[in-house]
């Protein structure tokens, strides 16, 4: 179209802003004083848009209140190696120190041994555990059968 | 040609070594990196966000995004490029928030109505009127980039503040380069209408 003597069209517009252009758009723009000045106001919009610097002090603020928000620790983090301190605390309380001395043990079962040795069913009879499988309210009605 | 590919390979080898040495919690590279990407994003923004919005505010938002976005970034594409769409998709995020927020008006509202655009414009101006329409058309030329779809503010974003070829941009979009300048297009069609009464 621009060959033509015609203007530059909406579409050869666009290839000229967005890419370089074709040579025949630029051959057009070389002789075309309202195609000149159409051009003239897209570099003047384009321009105020894309040459725009922002104060360069302001610039260095904001980057560096961006970078202490990025590179702060989270409040948790803080506050998490001394939670852990505390869970390990309350787990080593909690848990017995040291195990029951052996010999306590040994001492049980020598008893028992003895006892059992003596009269084992009197043992048995004398021990709570008869009390557990025969309660005594059922003592009676056994007696009886 | 093999010298360019070379200087684009060094650069890039240079990059992944801030961004492994930012991922390891070096400060110095992250802060290395984020002037590298930090201009696309402010321009972006400016762009993108209408001027009541807190420019600063939204700037510093995006790039804690990217600095948290770097942890896990694998060198996959232009790093100023996606930094320059996290900065698009805020600005969008913003605004969308801002337009649910403008069913409530709030008292004053009506006072934020005015363009400031006197960091653009100096006022100095030789010729006032010729600033004032520009002023003005800045701030529709603005209000007509918000209004743009998604994609189409992406790619202009990617094109202009950016920088990146119509190639690049399909790689960083995964998009095939007739779609992206099909995008291209319609937003500059949309944007014409503006720049011509603005700028004539």
């Amino acid at each position: 179209m621009a060959m033509n003597g015609k203007h530059l069209s909406e579409e050869e517009w666009g290839v000229l802003l967005a890419e370089e252009g074709e040579p025949s758009s630029h051959q057009h723009l070389a002789s075309c004083a309202a195609c000149q000045e159409k051009l003239r106001a897209w570099q003047g919009a384009l321009g105020q848009l894309t040459r725009w610097q922002p104060d360069p002090r302001l610039q260095a603020q904001v980057r560096a209140k961006a970078l202490q928000r990025a590179f702060r620790r989270p409040s948790w983090a803080l506050w998490l190696p001394l939670a852990a301190a505390a869970a390990v605390g309350a787990v080593l309380l909690w848990v017995p120190s040291t195990p029951p001395p052996a010999g306590d043990v040994d001492a049980i079962l020598q008893e028992v041994d003895a006892t059992l040795a003596r009269d084992p069913l009197t043992a048995l009879a004398e021990a709570p555990v008869v009390g557990i499988v025969v309660p005594e309210e059922s003592s009676g009605e056994r007696s009886e059968t | 040609m093999a010298e360019a590919v070379l200087v684009t390979a060094r650069g890039e080898a240079a990059e992944m070594n801030l961004v492994a040495r930012a991922q390891r919690g070096d400060r110095q590279a992250a802060e290395e990196l984020l002037r590298q990407v930090e201009l696309p994003v402010w321009r972006t923004c400016r762009a993108l966000l209408p001027e009541e919005e807190d420019l600063e505010a939204a700037v510093q938002e995006v790039l804690v995004k990217i600095l948290k976005g770097l942890r896990t970034w694998r060198g996959e594409g232009n790093l100023v490029a996606w930094a320059t769409v996290v900065a698009a998709n805020h600005a969008r995020d913003l605004l969308r928030r801002r337009r649910l927020l403008a069913l409530v008006p709030l008292e004053g509202d009506e006072e934020k109505d005015e363009p400031h655009l006197s960091a653009v414009v100096p006022s100095s101006s030789p010729d006032p009127e010729r600033t004032l329409r520009a002023r003005q058309g800045l701030a529709r030329l603005q209000q007509a980039l918000w209004q743009l779809p998604a994609r189409q503010q992406e790619v202009f974003s990617l094109r202009y503040f950016a920088q990146l070829s119509l190639k690049e941009i399909a790689q960083q979009l995964s998009l095939d380069e007739g779609t992206v300048k099909r995008h291209l297009h319609r937003a500059l069609a949309r944007l014409r209408p503006q720049v011509e009464e603005a700028w004539p």
